[in-house]
């Protein structure tokens, strides 16, 4: 089940629509924060994001190897994660600023990854009810299974 | 003196960090253009640009304007505008050691989804507190 979702920048040149798996999280490692200032927040698309007006305005920086971040390069809003497509993930992954959609409801915090990136002087109430991963958790969610 | 940059390094910069700690704004604003709050310190005597080719300030509003990064998309500065140069809130990220750091308040908190919540107990304010 997705739900087809409308976003935009803080200027509002680029909107976008996109379908988003359930739950929302939070990444705490040093790219992100460095990036954003704190913690990015995000939700999943399932497939791409479309991009509806502003294409053009849409920048984009090679984070890693495996991934770009995409920004408004009018209003500086971060607008997409994009884990590039592999083997494994034929279409890759789009991490969507969860800060950018008009419609907030059915927004459920529900995990947070690179916790062992967080420097430890802040964090989010009710850790407990959340899928909590470290790096080592989450490159081996996307790395390539052992064969046989 | 403390230095910090943005992802790419298009952006560098030092200066003495005041000993205010992290103010956390949750603004729509704020969220939209970091995708989250605002995590904010200041600079005693201002921000001193080393590397500003990057540097571009987006007007937000009529009380602030934002220095991003139009190299790599970084969220680096907030500014009042009629601020003096270099008097901006930096947000904490962009610092090189931003190891040991202490939130001392949280602002604009009418407009915080109701989803997330900070563990600290500093003050939440309204915007007709803050
Ligand atoms: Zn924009
Ligand atoms: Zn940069």
């Amino acid at each position: 089940m997705s739900d087809v979702k409308t976003a935009a920048c803080l200027y509002g040149t680029v909107k976008m629509s996109a379908a988003l798996k359930p739950g929302l999280g939070a990444c705490h490692c040093s790219s992100c924060r460095r990036w954003c200032g704190g913690p990015l927040m995000s939700v999943h698309a399932e497939g791409a994001v479309e991009v509806t007006a502003g294409a053009e305005a849409i920048k984009t920086y090679a984070s890693s190897d495996w991934a770009e971040r995409a920004f408004c390069g009018e209003c500086g809003s971060g607008l997409y994660y994009h884990l590039q497509p592999s083997e494994h993930f034929p279409q890759g992954e789009y991490i969507v600023s969860a800060c950018l959609f008009d419609d907030q409801t059915g927004f459920k915090f529900d995990h947070e990854v690179f916790v062992d990136g967080n420097p430890g002087w802040y964090s989010f109430s009710g850790e407990e009810t959340r899928n909590r991963m470290t790096e080592a958790d989450v490159f081996a969610m996307f790395a390539p299974k052992e064969e046989g | 003196m403390e230095s910090g940059s943005c992802l790419c390094g298009a952006v560098t910069f030092q200066g003495q960090r005041s000993n205010r700690g992290v103010g956390v704004c949750h603004c729509k604003m704020c969220r939209v253009q970091n995708s989250g709050p605002l995590m904010a310190v200041r600079f005693e005597g201002g921000v001193t640009l080393t590397e500003a080719r990057g540097l571009k300030w987006f007007a937000s509003s009529d009380i602030g304007k934002r220095g991003f990064c139009a190299e790599c998309g970084s969220t680096l500065f907030w500014s009042a505008p009629d601020a003096a140069d270099g008097d901006w809130d930096v947000s904490v990220g962009t610092l090189d050691d931003a190891a040991d750091e202490k939130i001392f308040e949280h602002i604009f908190v009418e407009f915080q989804p109701a989803y997330y919540d900070f563990a600290d107990d500093t003050p939440r304010k309204r915007s007709d507190e803050a």
